[in-house]
């Protein structure tokens, strides 16, 4: 590869809701398919005028832009890729398990963020990193993991069961 | 504040759910009732819209607890009945709990099929699923329960197998040993089946036997309806829409008999005189498939398709005239092996109404002294040409795989699709639109696997173990080999 011919990268300028501009590579940016359709419809020329997300904050958009900038030459997610056996495993590669080390209320923006912004390989992370969370757990376990009140009756409870077996591999 | 998981908007969060092994799923129910009931129609319409039983206190007591669960019985349209059976034979065991599990098992299946408590059970539970339009026999669990690494099995048979650390058999010996004129456990299973059906009082559009392995595949006893039962079954008969089988008939015993016909008495054969009334009586049929599961024995197929390509007078007023099946639309073959002109004769008889013919596993047979030691026939080439030739027949679709040819001495060959010179051949191919307009130019891509010595060998025992490996790819389930009960 030749530095030389290479064109300065395009930066192109987001502001979040709490009124913050972040100035990001392009092609990061287009990690995003909201933001890449965006781009598209305004036209080349307008692409000087800073794209408003007003659903994503700072913190939560810098976090964004950290996946996307480790994840710009992941090949796009094909069309459709609904394949069950991508769906269904919760393997993640080891640098998207230390970026998702962080507090559940970020957890939460994050995934909001990907799905705001349709990013679908972070979403997919996030997901994932939720069903982890949850996995291997008892009810009562998922319940403090995740702060949830019991509000069932024994009755109704011995209903879900009875349906859950009827689910289960038995 | 709230739980992340309960502010999370509801497809978010069934995004999650949905990568939950479902023994993480059945927890995350019992957590709150938010999060129960934004998981319920989706756990509803993913495990519940087709579900496989096995023929078990256990299988049918699920079954009837679904069809009474004001929720999940309106779930359910598509009811298959496994047929995992404990015996024939005691297998060789493990220690002393398995053994009494075992013996309860067979003891409890024993009870309910004996007794016909399979055949109330599942009437109980066919007159509360409002929505069920299919209702299928199977011997084998389909895969794709990624989310446990698992298949979808029969409800009831993962348990059984646990407990007493044997797989139970799907493969049909019924009464003792699998003698060929013994009624297997798939013939016992449709015909209660069927009454199970009329006992209900429902009328279900579809009813599919899908058998893999060979020899499970239903008898033609399967199709006998006794007097007593005819009123009761017909209404059921007279309803359906598609009639999917899987038929295994072993031929009439008079074809074993050294027996001169008398002189000028057309040889008729008989094979599926049970099948044959039964079909006189679903005159509303739109799809019909008949896998033959046919390996020595050439007659059962044979005859059946003569008979249903007949005229509807039928040659000999002694027998039953064949069916007009005036509804025809689509027509399935799979797994026999016939002379091209009984599959024509039938094609042009339903003409009017066809629009979809599906060929699977068949070999054609032909005569190789018609031909010159040199030549060497592309028999479906000259099957192809003569579909495309018949009046009336207006094909959108044509689905062709694992064909063969084969001559008066058993010698096969393999049919390939492909362009010529290409490289990779295809055994499968398909034409799904405008198939009669397509079909001179598809015919050009159709080539004969010639081996490369052609040797006429006089002990040709082994003819037909050719195929003994992908026997279980019978023509299954339009493609949705991975599926799940969901969408």
């Amino acid at each position: 590869m030749s530095a030389a011919t290479e064109q300065p990268k395009q930066t192109l300028t987001v502001t979040t809701n709490d009124n913050v501009d972040i100035v990001v590579e392009r092609e990061i940016l287009e990690r995003s398919v909201l933001i890449k359709n965006m781009i598209g419809d305004v036209g080349e020329e307008q692409i000087d005028t800073a794209i408003p997300l007003p659903n994503v904050n700072e913190p939560v958009m810098k976090k964004v832009i950290e996946w996307c900038e480790h994840h710009r030459k992941d090949p796009p997610a094909p069309e459709g890729d609904d394949s069950d056996s991508r769906k269904k495993s919760t393997d993640i590669d080891e640098w998207d398990q230390k970026f998702m080390q962080v507090d559940q209320e970020m957890l939460f923006e994050i995934i909001l963020a990907a799905n705001y912004l349709d990013i679908k390989g972070l979403l997919d992370v996030g997901c994932k990193t939720v069903a982890n969370m949850i996995k291997g757990k008892s009810p009562d376990e998922i319940r403090k993991t995740f702060n949830i009140q019991n509000d069932f009756t024994p009755e109704e409870e011995d209903q879900i069961r009875r349906e859950n077996e009827w689910a289960e591999d038995r | 504040m709230a739980s992340i998981l309960e502010r999370l908007p509801q497809e978010l969060f069934l995004m999650v759910a949905d990568h939950l092994p479902t023994k993480d799923l059945a927890s995350l129910r019992l957590t709150s009732r938010k999060l129960e009931q934004d998981l319920f129609n989706w756990f509803a319409r993913h495990f519940f819209k087709k579900k496989q039983f096995m023929l078990s206190t256990r299988g049918l007591n699920a079954l009837v607890g679904i069809s009474h669960h004001p929720n999940l019985s309106t779930n359910l349209e598509t009811v298959i009945i496994g047929l995992e059976q404990y015996g024939p034979s005691w297998p060789v065991l493990i220690n002393n709990a398995q053994m009494q599990q075992y013996s309860q098992g067979w003891a409890d299946q024993f009870s309910l099929v004996g007794a016909g408590l399979d055949r109330e059970m599942l009437a109980e539970a066919f007159r509360n699923l409002p929505n069920m339009k299919v209702i299928a026999i199977r011997n084998y669990s389909t895969p794709g329960r990624h989310r446990d690494n698992s298949s979808w099995n029969s409800y009831g048979a993962p348990t059984a197998t646990r407990e007493t650390g044997v797989q139970l058999s799907t493969n049909s010996a019924w009464h003792g040993d699998s003698i060929e004129y013994t009624p297997k456990f798939s013939s016992r299973v449709f015909s209660m089946l069927l009454f199970a059906i009329a006992d209900a009082g429902i009328k279900p559009p579809r009813i599919e036997v899908d058998l893999r392995t060979y020899s499970s595949g239903l008898g033609d006893v399967a199709f006998h309806i006794a007097p007593w039962g005819q009123a009761k079954v017909e209404p059921v008969l007279a309803n359906l829409e598609a009639l999917l089988l899987t038929v295994n008939f072993t031929p009439h015993p008079m074809h074993n008999v050294p027996q001169a016909p008398a002189p000028n008495t057309p040889v008729v054969g008989t094979s599926g005189v049970h099948l044959r009334r039964f079909l006189s009586r679903t005159n509303n049929l739109q799809h019909l498939r008949l896998n033959f599961q046919q390996r020595n024995h050439n007659e059962p197929s044979r005859d059946v398709l003569s008979w249903l390509g007949e005229s509807t007078t039928g040659p000999d007023p002694n027998l039953l005239p064949s069916v007009t099946l005036p509804r025809l639309q689509r027509l399935d073959f799979g797994s026999l092996t016939v002379e091209p002109r009984l599959i024509l004769r039938v094609l042009e008889k339903f003409a009017p109404t066809l629009r979809t013919v599906n060929l699977r596993r068949v070999t054609l047979r032909y005569t190789r002294l018609a031909f010159s030691d040199e030549d060497k026939p592309n028999v479906w080439r000259f099957f192809l040409s003569q579909v495309s030739a018949i009046v009336g027949l207006q094909l959108d679709s044509l689905d062709l795989g694992l064909l063969g040819q084969e001559d008066e001495n058993g010698q096969r060959t393999f049919i390939s699709f492909g362009e010529q010179g290409a490289k990779r051949k295809d055994t499968c191919r398909a034409i799904r639109k405008n198939a009669m307009i397509r079909l001179p130019e598809f015919i050009e891509e159709v080539h004969v696997e010639w081996p490369e010595i052609v040797v006429h060998s006089i002990d040709d025992s082994d003819e037909n173990s050719d195929d003994d490996e992908d026997e279980d790819e019978e023509m299954g389930d339009d493609g949705d080999e991975e599926e799940e009960p969901e969408e």
